[in-house]
Formats: C-alpha cells, structure tokens, sequence
C-alpha cells in the first residue's frame, strides 16, 4: 500500500513538474470568394451576424452563402468557441430561417479541400479553414488564433 | 375539396425533385427543396358524464367513457425555395395532415404559402403571396413541427383539435401582402416589425363554384375561396430580440371582422343541445397578442397570450342581447430542460376561454375557461430525427352540466429531410 501511495505521488510530483504540453491549436483563416471589397480582419460581432444569417447580402449586392462543416470537429469547434455560441443553436437558427424561407441552407462539407472548392466556386460564399491552407484566390476576413 | 388537383400537383412536384438535385450546393440557379414529416400514435381516453338538466334539455344521465388507439401521419411539409436573385426570393410550401388519402377521405392537403420577397435593405423587406401572418411567437411557424419540443401544439395551432376550437377566432390565418424589416437596437439587439393585410375570415369565402349560389353573396362569386365581402384583415407584430433569439419579446395586433350571420353553436361543450348563438352579422374585432420567451444552456422558455376583443355596440341595442360578450382568451407558455444535446423534458399549459355562449346557459361549462396541461420528452437520435413522447389532458368539469375528462398519450418521430 505504502508503494502504491509513493508511485501515485511521485507521477503527480513528476506532472506538476512537467505538464504535458497544451496542443496548440492552428489558427483558423475566414475565407470568401468574389470581387467586392471588405474590410479586412472582420469582427467577432460581424461573423456573428452572418452566421446568425441576420447579414444576407455583401456589400456589392451579391447573397451571402455560408459553408461549414459536417459533424463536431475540432475546426468547428474552434470557430463557433471564438463566436461563442454552440453549435446547436446555430443549427437551431438556421433550420428556422431555412423553414421560414427567409435563408437557404448552408452547404455542408467534409473535410478542408472541400471546404477550399466549394468557396473558390461559388462566388459570395463564406468559409473557414486553418491559415497555412488558404490559396491566394480566397479573401482572408479575419484570422482566429 | 377536388382532390384530384391537388395529386396531381404532388405527382408533377414529384418529378420535379430529381431535377432539382444536388441540394448540397449553393448558387443562385438552384431550387432548394426540403421538409419534414412527424408520424404519431395517440391513445386517447374520453370519460363524459352529463347531468339531467332541463336547461340544457338533456332529461337523463349520460355516462360515456371511450377509447382510442391510432397511428397517424400526422403532418408532411415540402418546402420550395428559388432564388430569384440575391435579394428576390420565392418559397412554396405543400402540407398533408392527418395521413392525407384521397381514397379513404382522410386528412387535408393544403398549400399554406407561396410567395415571393423582395429585401431592398434589413429594414424594408416586401413580401408578396399567400402567407402565414407573423403574429405572436408561434403563428408564422405553427406548423413547422421539428421547430418544437412538443408533439402536440397549443390547442388554437393544433390541427388534432380542429373541431374543438375555431382557429381564426384567435389568430388571422392568412396574408397576401407584407412589410416587414429589422433594425439594431442595444448592443447585440433587434427590433423586428412586420405588417400584413389579407383578406377576412375564411367563412367570408365562397364555398362554392362560379355563380352557383342562391343567396347574393354565393351567386356573384367568381370563383371558389373568393372573398365575398370587402373586409380585409390588418395585422402586425413588434418585437425586440437577440441575435441568437435567446429573448425575444413581442407585442401583437389585428383588426378584421368576426362573421356571426349564420347561427350556430361552436361552445367547447355544445350546450345548451340544439340552442345556436343568434345570427348578429359582422362584428367588427381586435385581437391583441403578446409573446415572451428566452433560453439558456439548459432551459428554454416560450409564451403569448391573445385577448380577442368584438366591438358590441351593434348587438347590445337589442334588449335581449345586452349581456352578450363575444370575446376569447388565450394564453400557453412551455418549459423545456434539456439534460444533455439528445435528451429533453418539458411541460406546458394551455388555457383557453370564449365567453360567447355564457349568456345563453346560466352556469355554462364555458365559463370557467378550459385549462390543458401537458407534459412530455424528447430523444434526439440526430439533428435530423426526434422522438417525443407527450401526454396532454383537456377537464371541464366546474359546472353542474357535465363532466369531460379527455387524457391523450401521444408518441412519435420527428424527421427532416
């Protein structure tokens, strides 16, 4: 027992002395495709409107069209983290807007080149992906570290 | 109804859904489609007991107690959305309730919406076509069921009790033309407003073909569903929300007519047996509404409350009639806890009280209004997919006429597509 006793507070001295390093998480690049000009590093407070879908339009008059990814991975959790929402009562938003006719619905993608596609594509639509991915084609918005 | 138009439309949509595939990608050409369908089974037991009473001519006890089991389609909706252009839209929803058939003449078919809008700023948006008047919290989405926790609406928006209670006394059923807008307000606000006009009543409508009535009204009638009168219906809702709709609070208005030329008996109880509310004609009517609901991780709470009120002036020259009062209440509010993103519980209550019959049954099973709590869970299997399980009782017994006890369990699955 007393071995036991002096392994548990050995390992806890051993962790308190060398913590297992926090994995840094890479940082997150807003991305969009199109010709209009926007201010760059948007705000947390303008990503949220139009992830709310309360901003329907770009400033060139063009529909705003969101992409996001499919599923609770660490991406989109990044993300909605730095909006501060869940990502629940956004679906909740969304599937409102959407049965109400007042909003399309987002086009759901699963992984990072997909992501790149289909914003590249579609002129208009909004994006994330991590920083080091993004082609030159795509307009960053803002940055999440 | 001519229920061949409406399977041939479903069949012509049919085949139209292939065409309008792939639905995960975004662009201006696309027409979206999409929609849900909730299938129930419901146990309903319906325990009466009527007094002998000379008022309301019933000579004899009435003790009746039934049971009920069924299966049901309860609702199907297809919702069309075709962007016009970025800021145009047009939006088309098909309904099916009750296990629609046209071979066994069950349930209804129905297209509640199709109109077109046009948004020239957040502040100005026109909507033109056949809609679902915003009014209070739950009118505009009534019948958008994964929308709700509960299985079984309030008792004014739920099709299940179409023949208890007369929907449009409380709420206006339908516009044609809509104003309506946002602006910010506070830090993180919105102060949302909407104004539509449609036209009155649906008993104001022709019920039927061109020019085949006898009376006036019925034989000028172009077609059928036309207006026969020139009433409109005026409504709107102002309301102040946040950007993630945790609160949201409202205030509600309509003015129209409430039609009242023919007799009839609509009482939740239908005494006195075989007496009608007189015919008093077109009653001019003012509903006011109110809504309030907020959320948090964990609880979600919603509410409104409607006063219909008749102006009487017209019907209290007449001496007999000087204690008719035609007005209505009605009020929910549903509590809702969820215990992780899957699983959730609520309750609810429901009250509902039309004094328009009080007057011709001293003591009337009206009078007391009907009080309808209910209680219920949820699993969510996906996002997609809900099962919910529900139990709702609807007693009126405070009176010495009689005695309705209805208790209904109800169990089903919720499903977008």
């Amino acid at each position: 027992m007393k071995k036991l006793i002096t392994h548990i507070l050995t390992a806890f001295i051993f962790m308190l002395i060398f913590p297992v390093p926090h994995e840094e998480r890479a940082p997150i690049a807003v991305v969009v495709s199109g010709d209009f000009e926007l201010k760059e590093n948007m705000l947390r407070e303008d990503l949220l409107e139009i992830y709310t879908l309360r901003r329907r339009t770009w400033p060139d008059n063009s529909r705003v069209k969101i992409a996001d990814y499919k599923g609770e991975t660490e991406i989109r959790k990044q993300f909605y983290g730095f909006l501060e929402v869940d990502i629940g009562s956004i679906k909740r938003i969304w599937l409102k807007e959407q049965f109400t006719g007042r909003s399309l619905p987002p086009t759901i993608v699963n992984s990072h080149e997909k992501m790149i596609e289909v914003v590249s594509r579609q002129a208009g639509t909004i994006g994330y992906i991590p920083l080091d991915l993004v082609p030159e084609t795509l307009q960053i918005l803002a940055v999440i570290e | 109804m001519n229920v061949k138009k409406p399977f041939r439309t479903v069949v012509c949509l049919l085949l139209f859904v292939p065409l309008a595939l792939p639905l995960s990608a975004q662009s201006d050409n696309d027409l979206y489609i999409f929609g849900f369908s909730q299938t129930i089974f419901s146990h309903k037991n319906i325990r009466d007991h009527v007094f002998p009473n000379e008022d309301n001519r019933i000579p004899f006890v009435l003790d009746i107690e039934r049971n009920t089991n069924s299966f049901a389609l309860h609702q199907v909706n297809l919702f069309f959305n075709k962007p016009i252009d970025s800021r145009t839209t047009f939006f088309l929803n098909i309904e099916a309730t009750g296990s629609y058939s046209t071979e066994s003449q069950s349930g209804t078919f129905e297209i509640p919406e199709g109109w077109i809008s046009h948004s020239i700023s957040d502040e100005l948006n026109i909507k033109v076509g056949l809609m679902l008047p915003t009014f209070n919290n739950l009118n505009e989405i009534n019948n958008r069921l994964p929308l709700f926790p509960y299985l079984v609406r309030p008792v004014i928006y739920e099709r299940l009790f179409d023949n208890l209670f007369v929907k449009e006394d409380y709420v206006p059923q339908q516009a044609y033309l809509q104003i309506s807008g946002f602006t910010p307000v506070l830090k993180n606000y919105q102060l949302h407003y909407a104004l539509q006009v449609g036209n009155s009543e649906s008993s104001y409508h022709s019920k039927l073909d061109t020019g085949r009535g006898l009376d006036t009204d019925e034989s000028s009638a172009l077609y059928r569903g036309e207006n026969l009168t020139e009433f409109l219906t005026v409504s709107g809702r102002v309301g102040i929300s946040n950007m993630l709709e945790t609160v949201k609070f409202g205030i509600s208005g309509s003015y129209d007519h409430d039609n009242k030329r023919e007799p009839r008996n609509e009482s939740i109880a239908r005494l006195p047996v075989g007496v009608l509310l007189p015919a008093f004609g077109d009653i001019p009517r003012y509903r006011i509404g109110m809504d309030f609901s907020f959320s948090t991780d964990k609880w979600a709470f919603e509410s409104e409350a409607i006063r219909v009120m008749h102006n009487h002036r017209q019907i209290h020259e007449t001496p007999q009639f000087r204690s008719v009062n035609l007005n209505k209440f009605f009020a929910y509010a549903n509590l809702t806890y969820s215990y992780s993103d899957r699983l959730f519980t609520y309750v609810g209550w429901d009250h509902i009280h039309d004094h328009s019959y009080e007057f011709l049954l001293e003591d009337s099973p009206d009078e007391k209004g009907v009080n309808i709590p209910k209680a219920g869970l949820g699993y969510r299997t996906s996002f997609n997919a809900v099962l919910k399980a529900q139990w709702t009782s609807i007693r009126i017994d405070r009176n010495p006429h009689l005695k309705i006890y209805t208790s209904l369990f109800t169990a089903g699955i919720s499903v977008i597509f």
